[in-house]
C-alpha cells in the first residue's frame, strides 16, 4: 500500500471517528433534551464533544494495538443506525416544526462545541455538511476496507485494563463538560491551586530548614541509581524553591554525586548488575553509543536531553574509560541544561508551577502504576 | 529493589503534595465570576453590561436571546453567561448576579430573603421590579409577559427576592427566575417556589415577539 493511499485512509478513519460520534451526540442530546428536568441541569450538547473526544482516542489506539471490535461506528449497520436514527430523534422530538428543528440541534451542538462566534443558520449549514459528509465518509470508509488495525496483539487483561481506563477517563470528561456543577468545581479547585498553594507548598518544603537541600540531594542521587523521575523534575524544583544560583548550585552538585555513584556501581559490580537496574536492551544501546561517539560520548550525551542522565553513568563504568575524565565531561556537559532549568524554575508564572506539579503528579502515579503492574504480573507469572 | 525505591520517592513526593495542599488557606470569599460594577451615565453595552440609573431606579441588563428556549421550556430568565447555568436561560446576560443585586439595593430595592432550599410551595418576597426588554427595532419595551408564554396564562411579576449569599455559593448566575426562587436574585412571585419543577408550569420565550437567536436585548428592571 502507498503511503499516500494509507495517510488518505487514515485521514478518512479519523474524520469517521469525528463525524459519526457528533451525529450520534446531537440524536442522544435531542432526546435526553425532552427532559426538562436533566436539560435545566445539564449542558446536554457536550455530548458530542464528549463522544468526538473518546472515539478519536479508541481511533488512535487502534492504530497502535488490535481493538478493532471497540470502533463500533466503522461497522455498517451501526453507521446507519446512528445517521437515521439520529435524524429521526431529532425530527420526532421537534414534532417536525420547522422552527424547532432550525433552532434545537443548531442551539444544542454550538453549545456544546462552544461555537458561540456562530449564527444558527450557520451552524443550521454546519450541520447539513456534516450530515452529507458523515454519511460520504462512512460510504467510503466501508469501500475501501480501510480498516487498519495496530500491529501489537494485546491480551485480554490488557484490553479489559485499557477499557477500564477509558472507561474511568469517560466518565470523568462526561461529567466534567456535561455537568455545569462539576465543571465549576473543578475549574474553581484549580483555580485555587493556581493562585496559593504553590508558594504554601514552597514554604512547606523550606520549613525543613537544611534539610529541604539534603532531601533534594538524596531524591537526585536516588533517582540516578534508580531513574524513577527526569533529573529536570528535580532540577526545575530546586530553581522553584531555593533561586536559580543555589538551586542550579544544588543539582548540579547533587547530579555530579549521582552520576560518580553510578559510574562506580557500574565498575564495582559490573555488567549483569547494571543489565538488572537498567535492563539489557538499555546496556546494549548504551554499548553502541559509546562504540560510535568514542571518547566524547559523555560530554555529549549530558548535553542531549533526551538520553538517559544515569543509562549513561552505568555505561561508562562499564568501558575502560577514566573517572576523572567521565567526571570533567559530565560536570561541563549537564551545566547549560542546569542552568536553564533552574533559570525556568526560579521565574517561572504561576501557570507554569501549576502544570510543573502537574507534571509531576502524573509521574508519580505512572510511576506507582506500573510498579503495580509489575508486582501484579511477577505475583501472577 | 529498584521498584520500591521508585514506590518509595513516588510515595515522599504525594505526601509532599497532600501536605501542602492540606496546609494552605483557602482564597477570600467574595465575588465570583467577572465583576461587572454597576455603572451610570454610559450606555448599555457588552462593553457596559449593567447601567444603573439611580433617580429613575431602574437597571438596565445587557443580553442576547437564547432561541433554544423559544421552542423548550425553561425556568432561567436571565443568567450570567458565566454562571453554571449561563446556557440554560431565554436570554444571557454579561452583567454579575452579585454586581446586579448591589444594585438592585442601591437604587432602594428591599430584598426578600424569605426562601430557602427548604421552602417549596412559597412565594418570594420583595420590592416589586417592571421588568421590561427592548431591543434594536424593537417597535417598544415589552413587558417580561409579553416575550415569554406562560403555560397558565398568569402575568409575570417580578419581586426583588435577594439571596446575595446563596447566588453566590450556588453560582448559577441567575439574574431573573420564571418562577419564585432561593437563589435568583430576583423572581416571578406568580409562581410558587418549585412549580416549574413540578411540571405546574412551563415557560417559554415568545418567538413571535422575540428578535432571532443571539439578537442584543436590553432588559430593564425599575422599582415599582
Amino acid at each position: 500500500m502507498g503511503s499516500s493511499t494509507r495517510w488518505w485512509k487514515g485521514l478518512l478513519g479519523l474524520l469517521n471517528a469525528i463525524l459519526l460520534p457528533t451525529i450520534a451526540g446531537l440524536g442522544l442530546a435531542s432526546l435526553l433534551i425532552q427532559s426538562t428536568w436533566l436539560d435545566m441541569r445539564a449542558d446536554l450538547g457536550a455530548l458530542s464533544p464528549t463522544f468526538v473526544i473518546f472515539a478519536v482516542i479508541i481511533y488512535l489506539l487502534n492504530q497502535m494495538y488490535q481493538l478493532d471490535r471497540w470502533t463500533y461506528w466503522e461497522n455498517k449497520k451501526v453507521v446507519w443506525l446512528i445517521l437515521l436514527g439520529a435524524l429521526l430523534i431529532i425530527l420526532i422530538v421537534n414534532r417536525f416544526d420547522w422552527d424547532a428543528l432550525t433552532i434545537v440541534p443548531a442551539s444544542t451542538l454550538r453549545d456544546g462545541f462552544k461555537l458561540t462566534f456562530l449564527t444558527l443558520n450557520q451552524v443550521n449549514i454546519l450541520l447539513i455538511v456534516l450530515l452529507v459528509l458523515g454519511a460520504v465518509v462512512s460510504w467510503q470508509y466501508q469501500k475501501i476496507k480501510l480498516h487498519k488495525m495496530g500491529r501489537k496483539i494485546v491480551t485480554k487483561k490488557q484490553r479489559t485494563q485499557i477499557a477500564l481506563l477509558l472507561a474511568v477517563a469517560f466518565v470523568f470528561v462526561l461529567l466534567y463538560l456535561v455537568q455545569p456543577g462539576v465543571r465549576y468545581f473543578v475549574n474553581e479547585a484549580s483555580a485555587k491551586l493556581a493562585s496559593a498553594d504553590i508558594e504554601a507548598f514552597k514554604n512547606y518544603l523550606q520549613s525543613f530548614g537544611i534539610w529541604a537541600p539534603i532531601l533534594s540531594a538524596v531524591l537526585m542521587i536516588l533517582q540516578s541509581v534508580v531513574a524513577p523521575l527526569p533529573a529536570f523534575v528535580i532540577t526545575f524544583a530546586n530553581g522553584m524553591l531555593f533561586g536559580a544560583f543555589w538551586g542550579g548550585l544544588l543539582s548540579w552538585s547533587s547530579a555530579m554525586l549521582g552520576a560518580a555513584l553510578c559510574y562506580w556501581i557500574a565498575r564495582a559490580l559490573g555488567r549483569p548488575v547494571v543489565e538488572k537496574l537498567v535492563s539489557k536492551s538499555a546496556v546494549d544501546w548504551t554499548d553502541k553509543f559509546f562504540d560510535r561517539y568514542g571518547k566524547h560520548s559523555v560530554l555529549l550525551a549530558r548535553l542531549l536531553p533526551i538520553v538517559s542522565f544515569d543509562l549513561v553513568s552505568y555505561g561508562a563504568g562499564l568501558t575502560s574509560m577514566r573517572f576523572w575524565g567521565f567526571f570533567v565531561a559530565t560536570g561541563i556537559g549537564q551545566a547549560p541544561a542546569t542552568i536553564l532549568y533552574s533559570y525556568l524554575g526560579q521565574t517561572a508564572s504561576g501557570s507554569v508551577k501549576i502544570l510543573f506539579w502537574v507534571f509531576i503528579i502524573v509521574i508519580c502515579l505512572a510511576i506507582l502504576i506500573a510498579a503495580w503492574k509489575k508486582r501484579s504480573s511477577l505475583l501472577h507469572n | 529493589m529498584k521498584k520500591l525505591m521508585s514506590l518509595f520517592i513516588a510515595g515522599l513526593l504525594s505526601v509532599s503534595l497532600v501536605g501542602c495542599g492540606a496546609g494552605s488557606g483557602g482564597g477570600e470569599q467574595g465575588i465570583k465570576g467577572t465583576p461587572t460594577v454597576a455603572e451610570e451615565g454610559v450606555e448599555v453595552s457588552q462593553e457596559h453590561p449593567l447601567v444603573i440609573d439611580k433617580e429613575a431606579k431602574t437597571i438596565k441588563v445587557y443580553a442576547t436571546v437564547n432561541g433554544k428556549y423559544t421552542v423548550e421550556p425553561t425556568r432561567h430568565g436571565l443568567n450570567f453567561s458565566e454562571g453554571k447555568y449561563g446556557d440554560q436561560a431565554l436570554f444571557t446576560s454579561f452583567a454579575n448576579p452579585t454586581n446586579f443585586h448591589d444594585a438592585m439595593v442601591e437604587i432602594g430595592g428591599t430584598p426578600g430573603n424569605n426562601l430557602t432550599p427548604d421552602t417549596a410551595g412559597q412565594q418570594i418576597e420583595g420590592s416589586d421590579v417592571d421588568v421590561t426588554v427592548t431591543w434594536d427595532g424593537a417597535p417598544k419595551e415589552f413587558t417580561m409577559s409579553e416575550v415569554v408564554n406562560d403555560s397558565t396564562g398568569k402575568p409575570i411579576q417580578y419581586k426583588f427576592g435577594g439571596n446575595r449569599e446563596r447566588s453566590i455559593e450556588a453560582f448559577t448566575g441567575c439574574l431573573a427566575c420564571f418562577d419564585s426562587c432561593p437563589v435568583g436574585i430576583t423572581s416571578n412571585s406568580s409562581h410558587m417556589q418549585g412549580e416549574f419543577a413540578n411540571k405546574e408550569v412551563e415557560f417559554r420565550g415568545n418567538k413571535d415577539v422575540l428578535p432571532a437567536d443571539g439578537t442584543p436585548v436590553v432588559v430593564t428592571f425599575k422599582l415599582s
